[in-house]
């Protein structure tokens, strides 16, 4: 009975301890959320606040613009600094990618993190308006840089990840193949193996363009055309993939029905 | 009272055997039909067998393969304020 009692509450504990693990990337998006939904809000407060000012140029309503105005910058600080961290976390609990890959993305996060962290130290200067849209501009340059970032490592990720799949599916193909060419009458699956074949390397050849238009996502240059041009190379390929796939099925099938 | 605990406790046993006995043959019975069939034709029994002893994929391995591809989503640049 005791031994039960034990087993019981070690099983409980068990299922404690389990979503304090699988939280970490959950919550880290859920600090995203609640920092988007602060800068909503401090957005309508400084709107209130500079439209009393517009109507009224006082020093008093000018320092409430300015104080509202320093909020929002921080909360859409808050916002790009919580999204890195969730965009961080969700590449290092991929078992797909890489661990260089990883690496690169932590990095590349940190430097914009301490970006960030300078930005902060702007705003905290921020006497005048005119002051505040100073720093706003070069936050905006700021996010740009941070953006294309996050874009050209989420590609990366994405090759890694067709790549892989490309492997397991070449690698069911080698086996298809192994065993039709052991059978009578085999030329209809041959057929659908070859079919499956030619569509795997057009798929190989098209990830291996989006990631070399991926590397291109950086300022300057377009960052937002490159990403969108590989994005198309992806895409295509993730198609094929699926007509290989089902082409392997067609081969599958027809071994199983001999 | 003895007794007839006893009593149930062997009609269990034999209703055990009964139920196991009756799975094992169901599940033989297509396999048997096969190599009946199967027996017509030596030949092809032994291709089969080999064929279906190199096949090292399952169903199930192009479903999941399916399914990953499928779940690689290519999105947009993302943004923080998204």
């Amino acid at each position: 009975m005791k031994k039960i009692f034990i087993a019981l509450i070690v099983s409980l504990l068990f299922v404690q301890v389990i979503p304090v693990f699988a939280i970490s990337t959950d919550g880290a998006w859920q600090d995203w959320k609640q920092a988007q939904q602060e800068r909503i809000g401090t957005e309508v407060g400084y709107r209130t606040a500079y439209k009393a000012y517009n109507d009224n140029k006082t020093p008093g309503n000018e320092q409430e613009a300015v104080a509202t105005g320093k909020d929002l910058l921080n909360a859409w600080l808050d916002e790009a600094q919580t999204w890195l961290i969730w965009k961080n976390q969700q590449a290092k609990e991929n078992p797909d990618v890489p661990t260089q890959l990883k690496n690169d993305i932590n990095s590349d996060v940190n430097k914009n993190l301490d970006k960030i962290e300078d930005l902060r130290g702007d705003v905290e200067n921020v006497h005048t308006l005119p002051q505040g849209v100073g720093v706003f501009i070069k936050m905006i340059a700021s996010y740009g840089g941070l953006v294309v970032d996050v874009g050209r490592n989420t590609g990366a990720a994405w090759v890694v990840i067709g790549n892989k799949l490309l492997d397991t599916a070449s690698d069911y193909e080698a086996k298809l193949r192994a065993t039709a060419e052991d059978l009578d009458d085999n030329q209809q699956i041959i057929s659908a193996l070859d079919i499956a074949k030619s569509l795997l390397n057009s798929a190989r050849s098209k990830v291996n363009q989006a990631e070399a238009v991926y590397k291109q996502v950086v300022t300057p240059g377009q960052p937002i055309i490159k990403f969108n041009e590989a994005n198309g190379y992806l895409t295509q390929a993730r198609q094929n993939l699926l007509s290989a796939q089902a082409q392997l099925f067609v081969a599958f099938n027809l071994i199983n029905s001999k | 009272m003895k007794k007839a605990k006893k009593v149930l406790i062997i009609l269990g046993i034999l209703i055990f055997i009964v139920v196991v006995i009756g799975l094992v043959s169901k599940s033989s019975k297509p396999n048997a039909i096969d190599n009946q069939t199967d027996t017509d034709n030596g030949t092809l029994l032994e291709t089969k067998a080999k064929a279906n002893q190199k096949l090292t994929i399952t169903r199930d391995d192009l479903n999941s393969l399916k399914d990953e591809i499928n779940s690689l989503q290519i999105e947009n640049l993302s943004t923080p304020t998204q």
